[in-house]
């Protein structure tokens, strides 16, 4: 049936009886160069670290920090440049350091396999899935071809996937992410290797498909009785499937140990500063600001002697934390630092925000009402990108739209901003109906009063011009200024707004970092003094750290500028900590809208629980929710399912009612809608999510 | 599938209208008419003038080029045949048939006569060096894209590079003075004639060389970025992850990848092969399609002409419908369904 | 108006500059390229002033020993008249005509393709089967048909080179485009009212620099060997300018007592394509990103 509620185990206890054995993979002072034509680059100058076996370690750290690079170290793949100055590197009591090529061969796919990041690119796309996965047993396991299909086979039944006979003969385009990560999942797994890296394997997965995929994971994990080395950036999500975790910044390790208590009693600074960057579930931006860490991680050639975060430390000591040879101390059982100070620094208390505050808004910034798109599809169907979708923002308010690909937000992005055209319905702006006036429709102080920011960096600049070229032509199209200097001024004083340094105007984007580039997109946005903000996921491409920076200057611009903001991101913790109101989306329809507090409340539409029930915390003491599993795939957009849209993966479905009839929309509240057949009264599950903000006025220093 | 058969079949048909069309809005300016070509210079104006009246010359452009379409097809005979036109030209096949490519003023035959056997003696060359081409780009390209940068791949680059800045006529020039000239291992005509004292298979190296050095750099280059490309992807990593050896990578993953984009190139070298050969068999004295083309522009031997164009133009199209149908065979994120 | 924020400051790029033109000097395939392509246009352009003898009078006297000597460097052609001074004049006229119809192809095929490309719909479909139209065309054949019956001139090469290189061209700078204009700075720029010609010209066509100054490099050197053959078919431009295509076609009669007249032009032809070609491979080399 459709309740598919699993209760995972944690897996804690795995990691303490391993102690007295030999570990699975050890890797001792390992120094990973990359040698060009004209200089050398030290992706890691110094790791150590061992995974027991059985137990599961995650390797956590910010792009650049080497996490990947010490996995392809691991396999012996460093491309042509690369190479493992020094070190060593012990798999199972062999040293793979070193290894002969065959060697390597022997143990690639057998005894260590990987998943990787992009399920989709991994996997070759001009051969049948049956045939990529037959290779393995045949290649290890010395088997013929139909008994390899046959394990394949048996494989892709373990890993949850429908139809495994006919899958075989699929090819990778023809499934989903979700899917395709599966069967990455079972190639790893087929000749059953002792460790498994993992390198991001759910990154750029919908947030319920991640859900799902992770456990999966651990649970073929405690079925074969696999090791994992996981890599991630996200902390929330090593907090909740990996018994160690070690962290890494700028090629070295900084702080390990078990996870909850790492995460309980965090000692390095950098630790520290990263948890403080995460948003969580509990609190919002009137309680807490995402604390930045000033500063960036260092390049290769950049690295200070001794402490590597020296540069970005508030508790740092010249003459103490820059001497070299920074040796690792064990600040519990099975908990090392690198950091001289551990003892004396204390975990900075969270300031609590002052500068917010709830102004009464009672103007309607925004209307929309049964805005509509639909796309012509082949056979004469259409494919609903949207619909019927109805909701309003009062002015100053940050409404977010939440929900995961596939589910029309961008589409209605692009509608608002004029980029696209409805098919039919209204919005209202300072009483206009712009629903179906494109951009180049539209008046100028119409387009001036509605811009964007956008989602990818790397795109959002133009590479063939410097960075505030966009501002400059913004403020001169507008009118906003006349004349050179006036406008050059302008420039200086936007980029001051978004904490960047003036002469960085003139770099060209690509000397830009991922969160420089986009600050200048915000300045960008906010040079034409829009009265309303589209941002459409402005933060997902950037670094934790990153992220937590820009999305306070953007909180504390909205604050003073009393901008209308329509926040549109899958992450919902984000979305805890920046909305005052949240829309939910599902296949192009509202699911649910209302206040914060309403929908993270426990009362709410079954998807929003289930996408509730995914986010991940780094709190380890905060007690969680059983993790929801969806059934089945979304539905194509084309193939809307009848009745509730959300029916084939409901777990809580009614019956058969689900499937033929629409849904009616329950007011829960003056500002909470729900559409769905289920009782108001009935909606409310066990309250796991406190709407609530926490009083989180620092933890004592030294336990 | 039938449905995008038809489709490319009624493109192909329009493309092959509008190329006939705009050769036979080129030739117009062509100095010299069809009745001046066809009595030849001796003949008085009178008797040209005569003869223009009655194939209707001065009729407009759109009509005249339906009538030879008309000819072509088979609906109407062919004027220039009409005995009371005092021409004696005869076609043995008679004057109205389907595919009457009216008769070649420049050789007093009809064009069917003339254009078949110069197709076949071309088709030869062509064909063999398309034998030689594709297995020698094939292995210069995926070697040198193999390892990019490496000592294979800078040494085959700079082959492949110096041989395509060769145009044929310096190539044929190049080879002759060696192996005719200086070492006299070949003969330096290839008029295809058995009593010359050359067997025939020696008299087609030299021209099938020219025709290959020429090509074979240019679609190996095109293979070396498809294989570099192809090496750069995440699945072969996938694959060498897996514990597969490089041979086995190459062919289980890499091969029918890179593939895909050449495949289209090398056929798209057919085309060249057969109308592009024209250097090379004025070089030789090869009697050829090239030749027979050139000729025919020169002289303003409109027939011909014409009828050499729409051969070539339906060999290119088709030569790109096999193409994209092996594209959609090769690679099925784009199969039709 | 100055903001509270408790956000810091950053001042620093993350790399530093590194100008396209400075990465074209570590690439050693560009700068062979590049020396023989300059080569070629300096000794070109500084021919009138070259001690040099005539290209057109005929040495009589020299015709009795062709072969090259003090007198003549490279010796002298059939009718007596100095190779060397043939070849670099001729030079002046490859050198004018290609790049300048490879220059007015690229206007017309860019246009095409950015209009195709940027338009999408039915101006996209008409543009491109009329370019399949004409790609179906084997290009010799093209260039012979025009030039047979319009006459050799240098307005006719650059009209015959842009019909058959512009739809290539085009082709190329419409699949650039195709991706370019869904890049995300397009989008901002129509949110703030910039014209479709302001986007074309300013945000998209300088993305396409660099795949279109490698092609059009090639181009040259491709529409030299198409000049060489027109001029070996007899088409070439009429005297008195020396052609080196039709210096090779005068010389292949003699070609087994007096090789080198025709063996030169080719080696003159061959080193002005190659330099092309190298330079366009190693401009590829260089600017990959």
């Amino acid at each position: 049936m459709n309740m598919v509620a699993g209760q995972v185990q944690k897996s804690a206890t795995h990691g303490a009886s391993c102690a007295t054995q030999e570990p699975l993979l050890e890797i001792r002072d390992l120094r990973i160069e990359f040698r060009g034509k004209d200089e050398t680059v030290v992706a890691v100058p110094n790791l150590s670290l061992s995974v027991m076996r059985g137990e599961s370690y995650g390797l956590v750290g910010e792009s650049g920090c080497g996490k990947s690079t010490t996995a392809m170290a691991i396999l012996g793949y460093l491309g042509r440049t690369g190479t493992v100055a020094s070190g060593s590197i012990r798999f199972d009591g062999q040293e793979l350091v070193g290894a002969s090529p065959r060697e390597l061969r022997q143990v690639r796919g057998r005894h260590i396999a990987m998943v990787y990041q992009d399920p989709m690119s991994a996997l070759n796309p001009v051969r049948p899935i049956g045939a990529q996965l037959a290779e393995v047993p045949r290649l290890h396991l010395d088997v013929g071809k139909a008994e390899a299909l046959e394990m394949a086979r048996a494989m892709l039944h373990d890993v949850r996937l429908p139809d495994a006979g006919d899958m075989l003969k699929r090819y990778p385009h023809q499934l989903s992410g979700g899917q395709q990560q599966r069967v990455v999942i079972a190639m790893a797994l087929l000749a059953r290797p002792s460790l498994l890296l993992l390198d991001e394997p759910t990154t750029g997965l919908d947030v319920t498909v991640e859900a799902a995929v992770l456990d999966l994971i651990t649970e073929l994990r405690h079925r074969y009785q696999t090791s994992l080395l996981f890599i991630s950036h996200n902390l929330g999500l090593i907090a909740e499937s990996c018994d160690r975790l070690g962290i890494m910044y700028s090629g070295e390790l900084v702080e390990e140990g078990a996870t909850a208590e790492v995460f309980r009693r965090p000692r390095h600074p950098y630790t520290q500063g990263l948890i403080a960057c995460i948003p969580d579930v509990g609190s919002d931006k009137h309680s807490r600001s995402l604390a930045a860490i000033p500063g960036h991680i260092p390049l290769p050639q950049e690295r200070p002697q001794g402490c590597l975060f020296g540069p970005r430390c508030d508790d740092f000591i010249a003459g103490l934390c820059d001497q070299p040879d920074l040796q690792r101390d064990e600040a519990g059982p099975g908990h090392l630092v690198k950091c001289v100070r551990w003892r004396e620094i204390s975990r900075h208390a969270e300031k609590p925000n002052t500068q917010v505050h709830q102004s009464d808004r009672t103007q309607e910034a925004i209307q929309l009402h049964e805005v509509t798109k639909l796309y012509g599809a082949k056979g004469g169907r259409s494919l609903k990108a949207n619909e019927a979708v109805t909701f309003n923002a009062k002015e100053a308010e940050i409404v977010a739209l939440v929900g995961e690909s596939g589910c029309g937000k961008s589409t209605l992005a692009r509608i608002v901003t004029g980029l696209d055209r409805a098919t039919s319905g209204e919005i209202r702006m300072a009483d206009k109906n712009i629903a179906e006036l494109q951009a180049d429709e539209r008046p100028k102080q119409l387009l001036q009063s509605v811009q964007m920011i956008f989602q990818n960096p790397d795109s959002t600049l133009n590479p063939s011009h410097s960075a505030a070229f966009s501002i400059r032509r913004s403020l001169i199209k507008f009118g906003l200024r006349k004349g050179k200097a006036a406008v050059d001024q302008r420039v200086r004083e936007l980029l001051e707004m978004v904490r960047l340094s003036p002469h960085l105007a003139e770099r060209k984007p690509d000397q830009l970092s991922g969160g420089q580039k986009q600050r200048i997109a915000i300045a960008r946005a906010f040079a034409a003094d829009p009265s309303l903000i589209v941002a459409d996921e402005p933060v997902s491409a950037l670094d934790v750290s990153v992220q937590a920076a820009v999305v306070t200057l953007l909180l504390d611009i909205q604050q003073v500028k009393k901008t209308t903001m329509l926040f549109i991101s899958h992450d919902l913790a984000l979305v805890r900590h920046v909305a005052d109101r949240v829309v939910v989306m599902y296949l192009g329809k509202v699911m649910e809208q209302g206040t914060v507090e309403e929908v993270f409340s426990g009362s709410s539409h079954p998807y929003t629980q289930a996408l509730l029930s995914s986010i991940r915390g780094t709190d380890p003491d905060r007690p969680k929710p059983p993790h929801i599993q969806l059934s089945g795939e979304m539905p194509s957009p084309v193939d809307v399912p009848t009745g509730c849209r959300f029916a084939t993966r409901c777990h809580r479905k009614l019956g058969g009612i689900c499937d033929q009839e629409a849904p009616p929309l329950r007011r829960l509240s003056a500002t909470h809608e729900i559409l769905c057949h289920i009782e108001s009264a009935d909606l409310q599950v066990d309250a796991v999510l406190v709407a609530a903000p926490e009083k989180n006025s620092g933890e004592p220093a030294n336990d | 599938m039938t449905r995008f058969l038809c489709k490319r079949l009624i493109m192909m048909l329009i493309t092959m209208l509008c190329a006939s069309f705009l050769v036979f809005t080129v030739c117009e300016f062509s100095p010299g008419s069809v009745a001046r070509k066809s009595l030849g210079p001796f003949a008085t104006q009178q008797q040209v003038d005569l003869l223009s009246k009655k194939l209707r010359a001065t009729d407009p452009l759109p009509v005249r080029y339906s009538r030879w379409l008309g000819v072509l097809l088979g609906v109407i005979p062919d004027p220039l045949q009409a005995p009371d036109s005092g021409l004696n030209f005869t076609d043995p096949r008679g004057a109205q048939y389907f595919g009457n490519f009216g008769y070649s003023t420049l050789n007093k035959l009809p064009v069917n006569d003339v254009i078949w056997d110069r197709l076949k003696n071309t088709a030869v060359l062509a064909g063999l060096a398309f034998a030689l081409i594709v297995p020698l780009s094939i292995v210069f390209g995926i070697l040198s894209g193999l390892k990019e940068g490496g000592a294979l791949d800078r040494l085959l680059s700079v082959i492949c590079i110096t041989f395509t800045s060769i145009p044929e006529f310096a190539s044929g020039v190049f080879l002759v003075t060696l192996f005719v000239i200086l070492w006299p291992l070949l003969p330096g005509t290839s008029q295809l004639d058995p009593g010359s004292g050359w067997s025939i298979p020696s008299q087609l190296v030299l021209p099938v060389a020219v025709l290959v050095i020429y090509d074979f750099g240019y679609v190996a280059r095109m293979i070396r970025v498809s294989m570099i490309g192809v090496m750069e992807r995440p699945f072969i990593r996938t694959a060498i992850l897996k514990g597969m050896n490089t041979r086995q990578v190459i062919f289980g993953h890499a091969l029918r990848n890179a593939m895909i984009a050449p495949f289209t190139v090398l056929l798209l070298q057919i085309n060249f092969l057969v109308s592009g050969v024209v250097v090379t068999e004025l070089v030789f004295a090869y009697p050829g399609f090239g030749r027979l083309l050139l000729d025919a522009s020169l002289f303003g031997d409109i027939a011909t002409l014409e009828a050499a164009t729409l051969v070539t133009v339906a060999i290119a199209v088709t030569t790109q419908l096999v193409g994209d149908l092996g594209y959609m065979l090769l690679d099925p994120r784009i199969r039709v369904k | 108006m100055a903001l509270e924020s408790t956000v810091p400051l950053m001042t620093t790029a993350k790399r530093p500059a590194r100008a396209k033109w400075r990465r074209i000097l570590r690439s050693k395939t560009a700068l062979i390229g590049l020396f023989l392509v300059s080569f070629w246009v300096v000794v070109a352009a500084l021919a009138p002033i070259l001690p040099l003898q005539s290209p057109t009078e005929p040495d009589v006297m020299a015709m009795a020993n062709p072969f090259p000597s003090a007198a003549h460097w490279l010796g002298v052609d059939i009718l007596g008249r100095d190779i060397l001074a043939r070849l670099i004049f001729g030079a002046r006229t490859v050198l004018l005509v290609a790049p300048l119809s490879v220059a007015v192809a690229m206007a017309v095929g860019i246009a095409m393709g950015m209009v195709a490309g940027y338009y999408g719909g039915w101006v996209d479909t008409l543009i491109s089967r009329f370019s399949d139209i004409i790609l179906a065309f084997p290009v010799l054949v093209l260039y012979v048909v025009l030039i047979a019956n319009i006459g050799p001139s240098i307005i006719n090469i650059v009209i015959a080179t842009t019909i058959a290189s512009a739809p290539g061209i085009g082709r190329i700078t419409r699949g650039l485009v195709l991706g370019l204009k869904q890049q995300e700075y397009v989008a901002a720029a129509k949110l703030r009212a910039e014209n479709t010609l302001y986007i074309m010209l300013v945000e998209l066509l300088p993305n396409c620099r660099g795949m279109l100054i490698v092609d059009a490099c090639l181009r040259i050197g491709y529409t030299i060997i198409t000049i060489g053959i027109l001029g070996f078919l007899g088409l070439g431009l009429p005297p008195p300018n020396p052609d080196w295509g039709g210096m090779v076609k005068e010389s292949t009669t003699v070609l087994n007592v007096w090789p080198f007249m025709s063996v030169e032009p080719s080696i003159a032809i061959v080193s002005l394509v190659l330099g092309f070609n190298l330079l366009a491979d190693g401009l590829r080399e260089a600017w990959k990103p």
